[in-house]
């Protein structure tokens, strides 16, 4: 019977470094992570809308047509993601007519790190320029009583 | 001598494995609740750069915001939302904040933990636009 003594004690002595603790760590930096590229997303997007914002009035005086400024494109997009998620770092940037897509990487060490070292996140976005209002525009050198 | 042993041994530990497991999920909702409250505050301050006028751009920020933030485990969450110059050159700052509750967790936490968010962005310079008479 005094060999049964402190089995329990035994048995979460080796439990709880090797079983419970990696998963509440795992738990929380998945958690962390996730956050993470919620926030990478989040920027990414915001600066292929403010990139493809980035019209090119000479464009559309000399040919009437809808272009980007290639060069203000890339400002944009740096700027925004540089204020958004200054860790992130843009990989690609690609113009396509009006549309331009946005690839982001991040890279990001776990709170905790038991399991794996730093991890790099990804994330993409498009945007695209189309012509179009629901009201006359602020840009529009017409009164809206005009319309 | 050992009858009630394991029991005791069991009493010893499981409050380490309560901590532990109570500790990990209170740290999850909050962590889940941040992201939530930053994306809610990101996505009524793009929403009100986009609108035409201050009053449309305040009723637009907070209905994005109630309706993001409906889905994370916050509670009073709270947008406040300002512009500096209503223009081309002008500026949305939203600031929010909301409890996270954690007085299930029993643990010596607090009842409810603060979070707050801040986002400022360019309003939309090609936005549709209301002239003001």
């Amino acid at each position: 019977m005094n060999r049964r003594r402190g089995q329990v004690l035994a048995f979460f002595a080796v439990v709880i470094p090797i079983v419970l603790v990696p998963v509440a760590a795992y738990a929380v930096d998945t958690a962390v992570m996730a956050s993470h590229a919620a926030g990478l997303q989040a920027a990414t997007a915001q600066a292929a809308e403010a990139a493809a914002q980035q019209l090119d009035v000479g464009a559309i005086r000399s040919r009437g047509g809808l272009a980007l400024d290639a060069a203000a494109v890339k400002r944009a997009a740096i700027q925004t993601i540089g204020r958004d998620d200054p860790a992130a770092t843009i990989d690609s940037l690609s113009i396509d007519r009006v549309q331009v897509t946005v690839l982001t990487s991040e890279r990001v060490p776990p709170p905790f790190a038991l399991l794996t070292g730093p991890i790099t996140l990804h994330a993409h976005a498009t945007a695209r320029l189309v012509a179009g209002y629901d009201r006359p525009s602020s840009l529009f050198p017409l009164p809206s009583s005009t319309f | 001598m050992s009858r009630g042993q394991s029991l005791v041994e069991l009493a010893a530990c499981a409050p380490l494995v309560m901590v532990l497991a109570l500790g990990t999920v209170a740290t999850v909702e909050i962590v889940d609740a941040r992201a939530g409250l930053e994306a809610a505050t990101e996505a009524a301050a793009a929403d009100a750069a986009g609108a035409p006028d201050p009053v449309s751009a305040e009723r637009t920020a907070q209905a994005r915001f109630a309706a993001v933030i409906a889905a994370y485990p916050l509670r009073s969450a709270v947008l406040r939302v300002t512009f500096r110059n209503f223009d081309r050159t002008g500026e949305v700052e939203a600031n929010s904040s909301g409890q996270v509750d954690l007085s299930w967790s029993v643990l010596d936490l607090p009842g409810a933990m603060t979070l707050e968010s801040r986002v400022a962005i360019p309003l939309e310079a090609w936005r549709s636009h209301v002239p003001q008479q």
